[in-house]
């Protein structure tokens, strides 16, 4: 009795095996190693290649910087060389396994924070899509969060200009501008733009105009920059100003 | 006395109470509840599994396994557990033989304090071919968990000592106000007099039986591992494999094998049965064996195995009550649970290869007779050529204006195909889609050099048993949420009802009142309250109530 187990379990061991026959891909995974074997998921996109210009004039920071990025699943990827690409509203990342610089699928993306070398701040990006659109998602800066939520949106715009001869020897009549766009997030998740101005954010919030003055004038807060922008935001959104 | 040998005092009297109180601990562990102590081989057990609060960070899915005394895992099933608890059952195969069986659970992430002894929960199986049985090989008491009698604390009361079949019977709790316990569970069941004297929890000694799977923190999925060999039965390090799983947004993933040509895949929130698809993708053509790993423990118990013969009151009983599960399954002969459809919600909105550049719907379009015609007529950027019999594919690059060199990564129902004969005879009327990705992609550390995926109308997959590079493994993932329903049926008058268990749910911390309808079969039958005291200690409350 005990034998006939014995053979039936050798059978079983046996056909619960699977054989099978390796496959060339014409796939190159040569550089793949056991840091490639991530369990909750890999981070996925779209290869990018890097021109001078872009290196010099299109990214939010000039350095690379080891960030965290937060995917839509909850899953957070970390320590991962990025640079917040400006035109285009892109996420770069560089993979150092495969050496290959890629944009982060942006559907994938919940948000991503980094800090500057040589600086404690840390810097943080959500995505935030105003309908139901892929092409209403961007990357928004968070200057500051409270119930509502302060945000910047970079880009990068062509500006004409005088033509000039530029540091490549070609003639040039535009050249590329880093602009900002402040918006305000509210408690009921609409995305209102604002300028750097005492004027908008009474335009913005015409129930609360008097309270806003009142609060400004208050703390002596002279919205001139982005600093005092913040500042002013902080304020109001303690005294839950802003929303209708 | 000297102080020194106080202190050494001190000292042996707190190891020894130490060690007294593990007898009795359940501290640092998975407590496992089933709903009865014995059933017949082809029976459901329903358990539930208590995590600690402490244990919260190890992860949130409990593995549960049907193990022997001779640790042949026999069934094991994984099941999530939220606010505390984990709710599932374990179908007991047809033909398990009558012996002295245990359910334990245990966490994928075995790296805390005390993980190294499981609590496991004794179950007798008697086989339902054999009505006669006189021995049973068991453990012996060393390593039984002794429980705390709580029956002056936890009152259990009814209306009377004894019922008729079929009688609704109306329970009441009482649990003093000052008093509080971390967690038990009520249950009402038919008491096996084998069961009352094996029966209980039992301490072992455990360990992961397979070393290579890792320590990972299962959170809301399950990890799926197999190893790699090559003919020869060596293990293959360094070998790529792809798994995929066909879904509504196919799951896709690689792994590249360990030292132990060990992979591994962690499926998110999946729950019922998968069936996944893998391929070993090497640069030779070497054949390989691929084996999948049962994620499960070993235990050692601190007793030793024993044959007790059975009085005849204990016969009798196991006699009884085959008989029972041979009318069970004559008169309901379909199985009460049935396994659910697999279910994996996708991560993100979009496939693993991204945002397509074109989809093209053949059926918007006349039939054509082949992929050569449909990538010709359909799909732009597609080269497809034939030459010396094979088909190589190339696809533009829609950044660079050119072709890319290598081809681009095929699928089928998500299923990445290297041989491209697999696309030859497949016609408009098959294709439910084509997705093309014109540009370089990038998964983890894979390029590829685009993508060109097809989705069939037939799901089945059929095509891949004729792959010899494909191997196709039925995972269990998640058992689906399901709790053995504690409103009684009233069965038919005209049909038998040979229930064994009656009540089974979680206990509040206040006085409870609950009713259950008896069955057919007589017999004692207890009304129990078993659970873990604030002090980590088991204990239980019960009465008997007749049935004549």
């Amino acid at each position: 009795m005990k034998r006939w187990k014995t053979y039936l379990i050798a059978i079983a061991g046996f056909l619960a095996m699977h054989v099978t026959q390796a496959q060339k891909s014409g796939l190159y995974w040569n550089n793949l190693n056991e840091n490639s074997n991530r369990l909750n998921g890999k981070l996925r996109g779209e290869v990018y290649y890097l021109s001078p210009l872009a290196n010099e004039k299109f990214f939010f920071q000039q350095e690379w910087a080891k960030a965290k990025i937060e995917l839509t699943d909850g899953d957070i990827v970390e320590n991962v060389d990025v640079r917040y690409l400006e035109l285009g509203d892109e996420l770069v990342a560089y993979n150092e396994n495969i050496r290959t610089l890629f944009k982060v699928e942006k559907e994938t993306v919940k948000g991503f924070s980094f800090k500057i070398k040589n600086s404690d701040t840390e810097i943080k990006f959500i995505r935030i899509c105003t309908d139901q659109s892929k092409k209403s998602c961007r990357f928004y800066r968070v200057l500051d969060a409270g119930n509502a939520k302060l945000l910047a949106f970079h880009f990068v715009e062509e500006k004409k200009v005088n033509p000039y001869m530029d540091k490549y020897g070609l003639m040039r009549d535009f050249e590329y501008r880093h602009v900002v766009d402040y918006f305000v997030f509210d408690t009921g998740g609409e995305l209102k733009k604002i300028q750097k101005k005492r004027r908008s954010l009474l335009k913005s919030y015409p129930e609360n105009r008097k309270e806003i003055k009142k609060t400004l004038a208050g703390n002596k807060i002279f919205i001139r920059d982005e600093n005092s922008l913040i500042q002013a935001f902080k304020v109001l959104d303690e005294a839950n100003l802003l929303k209708h | 006395m000297t102080r020194f040998s106080k202190l050494i005092i001190v000292l042996v009297l707190t190891v020894l109470n130490f060690l007294a109180g593990a007898q009795n601990s359940s501290s640092e562990k998975l407590v496992v509840f089933t709903s009865r102590d014995y059933c017949v081989s082809g029976d459901t057990v329903w358990f539930k599994v208590w995590q600690p609060k402490t244990l919260e960070k190890f992860g949130n899915v409990a593995r549960v396994q049907l193990f022997s005394i001779r640790n042949n895992v026999i069934k094991s099933v994984a099941g999530k557990i939220e606010n505390g608890w984990a709710e599932g059952y374990l179908h007991v195969p047809d033909s398990l033989s009558t012996g002295q069986y245990f359910v334990s659970a245990f966490l994928n992430n075995r790296d805390y304090p005390g993980s190294d002894v499981t609590e496991s929960v004794g179950l007798l199986v008697y086989n339902r071919f054999n009505n006669k049985v006189e021995s049973i090989e068991t453990i012996t008491d060393e390593s039984k968990i002794k429980f705390s009698d709580f029956s002056e604390k936890i009152k259990i009361s009814t209306e009377k000592a004894e019922f008729r079949p079929r009688e609704k019977v109306l329970a009441q709790i009482s649990i003093p106000e000052n008093f509080d316990f971390e967690s038990a569970v009520i249950k009402a069941k038919l008491v096996d007099p084998l069961a009352e004297e094996l029966g209980g929890s039992f301490l072992a000694n455990t360990k992961t039986r397979e070393g290579s799977i890792p320590g990972f923190t299962e959170n809301n999925g399950l990890l799926c591992s197999g190893r790699v060999f090559d003919v020869s039965g060596n293990a293959k390090p360094g070998v790529l494999v792809f798994a995929t799983i066909s879904a509504d947004m196919h799951y896709f993933d690689y792994y590249l094998t360990g030292k132990n040509g060990d992979f591994h895949f962690f499926l998110k929130d999946a729950s019922g049965v998968a069936n996944m698809v893998l391929q070993v993708v090497s640069e030779s053509n070497e054949k390989f064996v691929i084996r999948a790993e049962e994620n499960c423990i070993v235990g050692d118990f601190r007793g030793e195995i024993g044959k007790k013969e059975l009085t005849k009151t204990q016969s009798g009983f196991i006699a009884k009550a085959v008989d029972a599960g041979f009318y069970q399954k004559m008169f309901y002969p379909i199985a009460t649970v049935t396994t659910a459809g697999f279910s994996m919600p996708p991560k993100f909105e979009t496939p693993f290869y991204g945002t397509p550049s074109l989809r093209v719907v053949p059926d918007e379009f006349i039939d054509l007779p082949d992929f050569r015609e449909i990538s010709r007529e359909l799909l732009p950027g597609l080269q497809y050529r034939l030459k010396n019999n094979e088909i190589t594919f190339r696809l533009i690059n829609d950044s660079r204006r050119d072709y890319f060199n290598d081809e681009p990564l095929r699928l089928i129902n998500g299923i990445p195909v290297f041989k491209n004969s697999q696309f030859a005879a497949l016609k408009s009327t098959n294709i439910k889609y084509i997705d093309m990705v014109k540009s370089e992609r990038i998964f983890g550390d894979l390029k590829f050099n685009g993508i060109l995926s097809v989705e069939l109308y037939d799901k089945t997959n059929l095509w891949v048993t004729r792959q010899p590079e494909m191997v196709q493994l039925t995972v269990n993932c998640l058992q689906p949420a399901l709790s053995k329903s504690s409103s009684q049926k009233n069965f038919p008058q005209n049909m038998p009802d040979m229930r064994q268990s009656f009540f089974w749910e979680i206990a509040g911390k206040t006085n409870t009142e609950f009713e259950f309808y008896l069955s057919d079969v007589k017999g004692r039958v207890e009304i129990s309250v078993e659970g873990i005291s604030l002090d980590k200690k088991h204990f239980k409350s019960s009465r008997i109530i007749e049935v004549n």
